[in-house]
């Protein structure tokens, strides 16, 4: 049930990549890389947070449900959690690679 | 014409008036200077480094001289004057040669933009380059001043200089820094090496220079390949540990460690994610020296067919 609730409260909110951010990826073993060339800093991600970010930086805004389905996908993982996702978003957000 | 086949008067002459044009690696220095651990440290150290002729570039124009004024007899200071400005604040007279050090890094560091620059030691063997990052403290420079003296070639124990084009990392081919306590660790391990003298109470604390082999300055238009990346760290006591560490990560500290990445943007990040990519990744922990040869022989041992 706390799953629903976040998907209803997810719904309401759209994500999208910041248009400021230039991003240039490098898969390093089993770790993304990404670096962003106009604060001049770089990322190590993690699978979900790569998929995430390069889900935004291919097409439109997303809803978190839209997001979930994208993700699921791209990385063949039915288990991915909506609070997973909330937790990568609000970090992505923090690093001002995602607006809300 | 190498260093050496000057006279002491010549020598003199030069740091005295046009300057003393100096080769490192693909650079050119002209320094002038008439203060006397300036001319002293340049003939002992760069003996054996090539001059430059009049017709060769000059990469950057600097020199080393007492300020001027009533200081000059009371507490004597240096300063460094770089293509006309004086970058930093003046030093004690007795810190002069590794100020003239520090300020031919800073010229390369702050001027050098066709190269990725990392804050490293490399040292070279079999044409594969161990590249050393490490923060001041971690033992860089003493492990790299051990290495050199047991088949390893010295490129660099200060700036990793990495080719946005090819990837291969070049050769300076300084004096080795050293500093502290670990002045007669490399005393003892490399007793026949040449020493310029001690400056005490430097903002790193006693201080000196060690020539680099003169076969190692001969090759310094000969880079190398990236092989390694190896962080060392000196804990006393401890045996060889070298630790696999993630190439991503890697590629995070170098870049935190490098002095122009963040100026070179997507060429500084594509050159550093090749490197880690063709190179192992280690964390190093060792406290004797001849433990660490051993370590990296083992490494070269595995690396070639």
């Amino acid at each position: 049930m706390a799953g629903s609730s976040l998907v209803q409260q997810g719904a309401e909110r759209v994500w999208r990549i910041n248009p400021a951010v230039g991003l240039h990826w490098r898969l390093v073993d089993d770790q993304w890389v990404v670096f962003e060339h106009n604060s001049g800093t770089t990322h190590q991600l993690d699978a979900l947070p790569a998929a995430v970010l390069m889900a935004f930086e291919a097409g439109r805004p997303l809803d978190v449900r839209q997001l979930l389905e994208q993700v699921r996908e791209d990385l063949g993982q039915q288990e991915i959690m909506h609070a997973h996702l909330q937790t990568v978003l609000q970090q992505l957000v923090q690093l001002e690679l995602v607006l809300q | 014409m190498l260093l050496h086949e000057l006279t002491q008067a010549e020598l003199a002459h030069r740091l005295r008036g046009d300057g003393l044009g100096l080769r490192s690696g693909p650079f050119g220095f002209r320094i002038r200077s008439r203060v006397p651990h300036v001319f002293q440290g340049l003939g002992l150290l760069y003996a054996a480094s090539p001059l430059l002729g009049d017709a060769d570039f000059i990469d950057f124009d600097l020199s080393l001289d007492l300020v001027p004024g009533v200081r000059r007899w009371l507490r004597p200071q240096v300063h460094f004057v770089f293509d006309g400005t004086t970058p930093f604040e003046p030093l004690p007279a007795d810190h002069a040669y590794p100020l003239l050090e520090w300020s031919m890094n800073w010229c390369i560091s702050a001027h050098v933009h066709d190269s990725l620059l990392l804050h490293s030691a490399v040292v070279e063997r079999g044409g594969l380059a161990a590249i050393l990052p490490a923060p001041p403290g971690s033992g860089k420079s003493t492990l790299c001043a051990g290495l050199i003296h047991r088949g390893w070639r010295l490129l660099s124990d200060e700036l990793g200089m990495v080719s946005l084009q090819d990837g291969s990392v070049g050769a300076l081919v300084r004096p080795v820094s050293l500093k502290n306590e670990s002045l007669a660790v490399v005393r003892s391990y490399v007793p026949d090496a040449v020493f310029n003298r001690v400056s005490v109470g430097t903002s790193k604390g006693s201080v000196t220079h060690m020539r680099a082999p003169s076969d190692h300055v001969a090759r310094m238009a000969d880079p190398a390949r990236p092989r390694w990346v190896i962080f060392p760290r000196y804990v006393a006591g401890s045996p060889p540990v070298l630790t696999p560490r993630s190439r991503a990560d890697s590629l995070l500290e170098l870049g935190r460690n490098a002095f122009n990445y963040t100026v070179l943007g997507r060429p500084g990040f594509e050159a550093l994610a090749n490197l880690v990519t063709g190179s192992d990744c280690y964390d190093f922990q060792y406290s004797q020296l001849d433990d660490a040869v051993a370590t990296f022989d083992g490494l070269l041992h595995r690396a070639q067919p």
